[in-house]
């Protein structure tokens, strides 16, 4: 009762028109950010932290939180339409949601990955709200065993999605762990398969390498196929989001939401993970999961709403300890100290006031994220009518100033070049390039993990088997993996014995 | 025994590929650490530096090799079946793309436009490269209509600087010697600099 009467009176503080006002203008920059490719919410976060020095903290909060909240959808946008992932959690999005727009239903996907993304996102501000107290004490008993633990859920979730080919798509997730592996090690300082280039040295990183395959690939099908009439799209006028659609994916957006809650709490786990364990998870117990990949909504519902389910989640080590999970919960915190406010414990018995604001500006930013998706989505769906030459240059042009924008550095632009014509080989070929884009994200954060868990427990490999959170999330990962291939490796068994017999 | 002269040309490619990810693995396992006994002084026999990429490399072979194993066993299967029946014959390979699908000139030339449109941005500056890049993409494209191109071209290039220059500040290349000059004067003509 009390939190529901602390919840209202921050609402009455939420709605006052300036912070209203900031919230929407965070949001609608955080879903702009978050769908041009390679300048992500993080950037759009980072770039606004000084406009907040003259805020109040609990404005800074709240207008950080809308980039937050509508750059995580944001991404979406340009991965169903383009199928190009604004963010790496968008990734998924692009697996079902680009197919959907290839049969000209761009504004149906569109709709479906707004109206969870808010699902996902209202309920872990509720959870944020009612239950970020016992849930902190859950996620403090996390250390580094079990966020490694949680970056090999995230890593093996993609054998759900590459079943039909396992052997190869391991081999790909393998290769982009090796990739994200180059460059000086998190621990020790040495330089790893550099071969002596200088521009090695700091690593290749994944937004580069998503820009390249994604981006680069997906413009040389175009050209390939161009034709200077209209896109394929251009008749498709934009829907505003009904409840047909959403009710449709219902309960794959609620598997969504819960598993973005859970993952979300983890720090450093974040949205990716959340996204990408949605699906897998959705394509096993969906009853389309065999056609998951070929523009199914369900596919596309789930990673949305968990992707979107983590920005609250992720806010209860924030709010409640003190602990960034992810760089943009690390802008937030950045933003309360420099503002004198120190989050912990403490922060919910001396300024309840002010993390009620927050919660309930979260709820409402993730309503009005509606609007705003709706608004953007419409902007670009028009891209959908430009000649794909036009729209392909323009893709072009934007890949490299984006792959440039990660570090400021021409050796990016390389980079993403190179992978831009390994991707399309690997497309032409058939060879699988999601699974080795989750290898590149996760693969840093796995090592980083692993090396601190056996740098704080003296080289004991058996720490991520001893301690009983790691335990479980790791039996968990296998249980996956078993559910995920055995039935299919048992059905081709019993039918290449039919045909033997 | 398996008649390796029925076999086609692409299985052949299908197996040479998880055999040359086999050796390009093993080869880069030789080139992990620049100075491997630093690194074990450094270690003392602890999980190192270098261990997760050179752990990921053998995963690299050992799945590898697993995919050569699955297509060996599977062609030994197909040429049994086939043996029997011409009916036996995996479909799947109808749907893998023949080696003349494989590239088209117009992508080649696409990747080579890409490339030198790269290169060309630090020593013309992104302006003029991306003009140029503009102009010479929309005439590949298929587009002949001069002013479409002309107005595309130079329309978008001065999208993307006021968006990039202007509004997103990044410290985009502005070229070497008189592009630079060029670069500077345009910027300070369309007011973004």
């Amino acid at each position: 009762m009390e939190t529901l009467i602390n919840l209202s009176n921050g609402m009455l503080t939420a709605v006052d028109p300036f912070n209203l006002g900031i919230m929407l203008i965070g949001l609608t920059v955080g879903v702009v950010a978050g769908a041009l490719p390679g300048i992500s919410f993080v950037n759009a976060m980072a770039i606004a932290l000084p406009f907040t020095y003259m805020m109040t903290p609990l404005s800074s909060m709240v207008f950080l939180g809308g980039i937050y909240a509508g750059g995580v959808f944001g991404g979406s946008i340009s991965a169903i339409l383009i199928n190009i992932p604004g963010t790496p959690a968008s990734l998924p999005s692009c697996w079902d949601g680009f197919p959907m727009t290839k049969r000209g239903e761009s504004s149906r996907a569109l709709t479906i990955a707004i109206s969870a993304s808010a699902t996902g996102g209202v309920a872990s501000a509720l959870l944020l709200t009612f239950g970020a107290p016992p849930f902190a004490q859950f996620a403090l008993s996390f250390g580094q065993p079990e966020f490694f633990a949680a970056t090999v859920l995230g890593l093996v979730s993609i054998i759900a999605i590459a079943k039909s080919a396992p052997w190869v798509s391991l081999l790909s997730l393998f290769l982009g762990v090796v990739i994200g592996s180059i460059g000086v090690d998190p621990l020790y300082g040495v330089p790893r398969l550099t071969f002596g280039i200088q521009g090695l040295q700091s690593g290749i990183n994944f937004v580069v390498v998503m820009i390249g395959l994604f981006a680069f690939c997906e413009v040389l099908e175009m050209l390939a196929k161009a034709s200077h009439g209209s896109g394929s799209d251009g008749k498709t006028r934009f829907k505003l989001p009904s409840f047909r659609d959403f009710w449709a994916v219902k309960g794959a957006a609620a598997r969504g939401a819960g598993i973005g809650c859970m993952i979300g709490m983890v720090p450093g786990a974040g949205a990716t993970v959340g996204a990408v364990v949605a699906y897998g998870i959705e394509k096993q117990v969906s009853p389309h999961g065999a056609k998951f990949g070929t523009g199914i909504e369900a596919g596309l519902a789930a990673p949305e709403a968990a992707k979107n389910a983590t920005t609250g989640a992720a806010m209860i080590p924030l709010l409640t300890l003190g602990i960034p999970g992810s760089a943009a919960t690390a802008i937030m915190l950045a933003a309360l100290v420099l503002h004198g406010v120190t989050p912990g414990p403490l922060l919910f018995a001396m300024q309840t006031d002010m993390v009620y604001t927050i919660f309930a500006s979260l709820l409402l930013a993730n309503l009005f994220m509606i609007g705003a998706g709706v608004l953007v989505a419409r902007g670009f769906s028009s891209l959908l009518k430009v000649p794909p030459t036009v729209l392909g240059a323009f893709i072009v042009v934007m890949s490299v100033v984006g792959a440039y924008g990660v570090r400021n550095n021409l050796f990016d632009v390389y980079v993403c070049l190179f992978f831009g014509f390994i991707g399309y080989v690997m497309k032409r070929v058939n060879f699988p390039t999601p699974p080795l884009v989750l290898g590149v994200i996760l693969g840093p954060l796995a090592e980083r993990y692993f090396l601190t868990s056996l740098a704080n427990y003296d080289n004991d490999m058996g720490i991520f088997l001893s301690r009983p959170i790691s335990a479980s999330i790791l039996a968990f990962a296998l249980v996956f993996v078993m559910w995920s291939l055995l039935p299919d490796a048992i059905r081709k068994m019993r039918r290449g014995l039919a045909q033997a017999a | 025994m398996i008649d390796l002269y029925r076999m086609q040309r692409e299985t052949l490619v299908r197996f040479l590929a998880p055999v040359l990810f086999i050796a390009g693995a093993i080869v880069l396992t030789g080139f992990v650490d620049e100075n491997p006994a630093r690194t074990a002084e450094m270690t003392r026999g602890t999980f190192g530096p270098t261990a997760w990429p050179s752990y990921m490399l053998y995963g690299v072979i050992f799945f590898a090799a697993g995919w050569l194993l699955q297509d060996v066993l599977g062609a030994l299967w197909r040429a049994r079946a086939s043996r029997r029946t011409e009916a036996g014959r995996n479909t799947e390979q109808a749907n893998r793309p023949r080696a003349g699908e494989v590239f088209e000139l117009r992508v080649l030339i696409a990747i080579g436009v890409i490339a030198a449109y790269g290169y060309l941005i630090p020593i013309i500056g992104f302006a003029f490269a991306t003009l140029l890049f503009f102009l010479v993409w929309f005439v590949l494209g298929g587009i002949r209509r001069p002013k479409l191109i002309g107005l595309v071209s130079v329309g978008g290039t001065l999208f993307m600087l006021y968006l990039f220059v202007k509004l997103a500040s990044m410290p985009l290349a502005r070229g070497e010697g008189i592009f630079a000059e060029w670069t500077i004067a345009l910027y300070q003509f369309l007011k973004v600099f």
